[in-house]
């Protein structure tokens, strides 16, 4: 690259061929005041406050974003007229703009506020000019247009057109007043906005601003503005996986989820998915399928890329128990085995996988998708030893292990002993899933029973539904109203779909017995309810009450942990094994614990996060880096063209094909059918691309600068 | 000028006719209408020529209103040499010459409007009032209907009365009245009824008009 030798102020610098003068000077550190050019943008030269004088103060003034470097140039960035032509500038800007900033989002953080008190300047001199276009195409979602703080620099006009290819925006003219516009004065999603944000990013003033909400202004930039990833415990690259399903590279999507997590699939099936929760699409329309795009590309994965570009460290010598099979201690045996530890995976029930494959149904999701998740697992180094009951953590670092991670999980259901409660017609969810799952007998729940679930989350449907399956008459009933019920939206639809009755907003009186024997739960409806230190107040309706006839109760209200003293762990007064700061170290040295055992109740993807976080601090502890991160998949930086798609606003969640109701609740065969191919690619396509915001930079302010 | 686009306007006056506009051309009328034509031609990208063009028109469109500050002038010769070094496009270079030529020359009738409300020709809005001709009003009502703010009062046979305070000059009423009845008047306000009176009743002696230190 050649070097051009330039002085600035009389300060030797040295730039680029084709360089600005602008890009030199700040580049050099020389600040050179200027607002409508920008780092990622063609220079305009439309602002003039970067005038500087070249080769002698007597020629005419140009802008240096739009003056090429050149050998021996001489550039003078300060003199009384520049100054003038800058404030004059400044003060034509101000003329049309508000006076109040603290009422402004943008405040202290707008790039015009800085501008005026770098060169002083004030509203003072020039007449106020009353925009009234201010209104056209000004309601949109997730992008507030307050174009009365416009100062017409034409950044988003560039970005939109230039960066992005889209060119929605344009200079406008209404009865000789000049407005940045969409085109046809259309709303952003009528003209086919993206929706990508390029223009609030690149915005000077408050005129653009994200929607209130869209990203959590409390984390770092390059997080927050991709709010799916954030979200995500295990912060998975979700557009980029996303990305690579529209262009039907399968195989790379799989490598991109699997670079954080081992269980793609299962997390296709049952993930929580918070990503959904916060996809910014969710604010134009409906967020992105997020999870069943992740379970259509592992089942379209044919190349398994990431099995080749797995790495697998040499062996360390050091020995791991990690004692219980579920997600978290299944992925953390999976890391440490790749770290090159030699890890003993030590599971009670016969089965590997924990609540994956015996607790969560068959139906939502079968049991062999996870069977060859943890096949990965176990070919990555890991032994399972299933039947195996631990009575004492500690115990086995005197068995030869060097490390051990206690990932048992929190699998003893909660039981509310009501007045006329009788064990023998009592379970809990977990025990009946469990039982179900195992093959096990199950004589409270059958047909000709009338079954009552007491619980309104995630675990509760999945007691219910199965208990319809098994031919039960199931009713759930819970505190909660409808609209705040824990459990997701289509498992109460399916649910009632399959005949269950659901209950909400009631609340629990007492068991009505017959003969020693429950034969119903007398409730009460509620217009609300509180926890105050722990204890349930809840605003019965008078006379309300009623009785739900019953033979079998099935509590899911919440799970605890079974650890006793024995374990070799201290406890909380909880009953949770007591850490040592924020990590995942018990205060037996060696002994970890993580996962649901340590967070009581949590998500499947929790549990693998917990699971990583106690392999990496496991590793160090074993005298390795720490580092479990890996490089699966070399994909192209995303486009950031991304051009006009028309329609593209409107674009509605694709729907997965669903196994009729009557068919669902005659067996355990799985319920969700996914996506064809064609709805994949346009379901991954109708991602709003936030990363691509990431790459644009931001402007730093003259207080960044030294001279 | 620090050009970054080629936008130019046809029909705008040479500096010579702006130099020496003609006798029934008021100067600051002429720039006023200069301005006008440019800020609806501009293309919008610099700041100079967009802001500082429409700058221009709003403080040479006060001063036409009678709503001009000492300073103005200053104001605007200031902003036209900064446009003039600095500005965007051929237009907003010419707009800028022109106005400085216009200053220049016709100072007086620029100081007039700005100090005194006073144009001349009776151009400007804010340095005239519209009167009704008591001799030619025919009381058909048409001015009050052309009216858009309703400020002519009368009726049918009556001599029709404009409330100069609510007019805004625009001129409707001029060119819809049949008989040329409506006419500008500036220092000099012409004699007619203060309220409206039927056609015919008002001079010739059929009012009695007081005069201040004659009894009766």
């Amino acid at each position: 690259m050649e070097t051009i030798k330039l002085t600035i102020d009389g300060v030797a610098v040295e730039a680029r061929a084709g360089q600005s003068v602008l890009s030199a000077a700040l580049e050099a550190g020389i600040y050179i005041p200027h607002l409508c050019s920008h780092p990622d943008l063609t220079p305009e030269g439309g602002c003039k406050l970067c005038v500087v004088e070249v080769d002698g103060a007597h020629t005419q003034p140009v802008t240096a974003c739009t003056t090429t470097v050149r050998e021996g140039m001489q550039v003078v960035t300060r003199s009384e007229g520049l100054n003038r032509i800058r404030r004059t500038s400044m003060e034509l800007m101000l003329a049309g703009h508000p006076e109040d900033c603290t009422s402004c989002r943008s405040y202290l953080k707008c790039e015009l506020q800085a501008m005026m008190q770098y060169l002083s300047v004030s509203h003072a001199r020039m007449r106020d000019v009353h925009r009234t276009a201010t209104r056209i195409s000004a309601v949109n979602p997730l992008i507030d247009r307050e174009m009365e703080r416009c100062i017409q620099c034409g950044r988003c006009i560039r970005a939109c057109r230039d960066l992005r290819g889209v060119g929605i925006l344009e200079y406008k003219k209404q009865d000789g007043e000049v407005y940045v516009g969409v085109t046809g004065d259309l709303s952003l999603a009528e003209a086919d906005c993206r929706f990508c944000g390029a223009c609030v990013e690149v915005c000077p003033t408050g005129a653009l601003q994200d929607r209130e909400g869209v990203f959590d202004r409390s984390l770092p930039r390059e997080q927050g503005l991709i709010p799916c990833s954030a979200q995500c415990p295990a912060h998975i690259n979700i557009p980029g996986y996303l990305e690579m399903i529209a262009q039907g590279k399968y195989a790379q999507a799989v490598a991109i989820i699997r670079e954080k997590v081992p269980f793609p699939l299962s997390l296709g099936r049952v993930c929580t998915h918070y990503c959904e929760g916060q996809c910014k699409r969710g604010g134009l329309n409906s967020a992105v399928a997020i999870r069943d795009l992740k379970r259509f590309a592992v089942e379209h994965d044919q190349e398994l890329l990431w099995k080749k570009n797995s790495v697998h460290l040499p062996a360390t010598g050091k020995k791991v128990a990690v004692v219980g099979a579920g997600p978290c201690g299944l992925t953390a045996a999976y890391y440490l085995a790749k770290k090159g530890h030699a890890v003993t995976l030590l599971e009670r029930l016969p089965v590997a996988g924990g609540m994956m494959t015996t607790g969560i149904p068959a139906y939502r999701l079968p049991r062999e998708e996870v069977r060859q998740e943890v096949a990965y697992i176990l070919e990555a180094g890991v032994t399972l030893r299933t039947g195996v009951n631990v009575t004492n953590a500690a115990a086995l670092l005197e068995e030869g292990y060097d490390g051990v991670l206690v990932a048992v999980g929190a699998a003893a259901g909660k039981v509310i002993a009501l007045e006329g409660y009788v064990p023998q017609q009592c379970t809990t969810a977990v025990e009946l899933l469990r039982a179900v799952s195992l093959g096990q007998d199950t004589p409270l729940v059958g047909p000709g029973k009338r079954v009552l679930v007491l619980g309104g989350g995630n675990v509760a449907f999945d007691a219910a539904r199965v208990s319809a399956r098994l031919g039960a008459q199931v009713t759930v009933t819970c505190l909660e109203e409808r609209a705040h019920m824990l459990a997701d939206e289509e498992e109460i639809v399916q649910a009632q779909e399959e005949g269950v009755t659901v209950l909400p907003g009631h609340t629990n009186l007492r068991f009505v017995q017959e003969d020693g024997r429950i034969t119903g739960l007398e409730v009460s409806a509620i217009t609300g309810f509180r926890f105050d230190g722990g204890k349930l107040l809840v605003d019965v309706v008078p006379g309300s009450q009623r009785v739900l006839e019953a033979d079998t109760i099935i509590f899911a209200a919440g799970q605890k942990t079974d650890l006793t003293e024995d374990f070799g762990l201290p406890l909380n007064r909880f009953g949770y094994p007591e850490l040592q700061g924020r990590g995942h170290a018990t205060p037996v040295p060696g002994v970890y614990a993580a996962g649901d055992v340590v967070t009581g109740t949590k998500a499947v993807i929790d549990a693998i996060q917990a699971g990583r976080e106690a392999a990496q601090e496991l590793d160090a502890y074993l005298g390795g880096d720490g580092n479990i991160d890996e490089h699966l998949t070399d994909t192209p930086p995303s486009d950031p063209c991304i051009h006009k798609i028309p329609g593209f606003a409107q674009q509605e969640r694709a729907q997965p094909a669903v196994l009729p109701a009557q068919a669902r609740r005659d067996s355990f065969a799985v319920v969700d059918g996914g996506y064809t191919e064609e709805q994949a690619q346009a379901e991954a396509a109708r991602c709003l691309k936030c990363p691509l915001r990431t790459q644009i930079h931001t402007v730093k302010m003259w207080t960044a600068y030294q001279k | 000028m620090i050009q970054i686009c080629e936008m130019t306007v046809e029909g705008l006056p040479s500096v010579e006719e702006i130099r020496s506009p003609g006798p029934e051309v008021c100067a600051v009328d002429q720039m006023r209408q200069v301005l006008d034509q440019a800020r609806r031609a501009l293309c919008g990208r610099g700041t100079l020529c967009r802001d500082g063009i429409t700058q221009l028109w709003r403080i040479v469109d006060d001063i036409a209103r009678g709503r001009g500050r000492t300073g103005d002038i200053a104001l605007m010769q200031d902003l036209a040499s900064v446009m003039a070094v600095a500005g965007d496009c051929p237009l907003c270079l010419t707009c800028a010459q022109l106005l400085q030529a216009s200053v220049e020359c016709h100072s007086e009738v620029w100081n007039g409007h700005i100090d005194r409300r006073r144009c001349e020709v009776l151009a400007c809005r804010g340095c005239y009032t519209l009167h009704v001709d008591p001799a030619k009003c025919a009381g058909c009502t048409t001015c009050a209907a052309s009216c858009p703010v309703g400020c002519i009062a009368g009726g049918q046979g009556l001599i029709h009365v404009i409330d100069n305070e609510a007019c805004t000059r625009c001129g409707a009423c001029v060119s819809a009245c049949p008989q040329q009845a409506i006419g500008k008047a500036g220092a000099v306000k012409p004699r007619g009824p203060e309220e409206p009176v039927p056609v015919g009743s008002f001079g010739g002696g059929t009012v009695r008009r007081r005069r201040r230190g004659r009894g009766e």
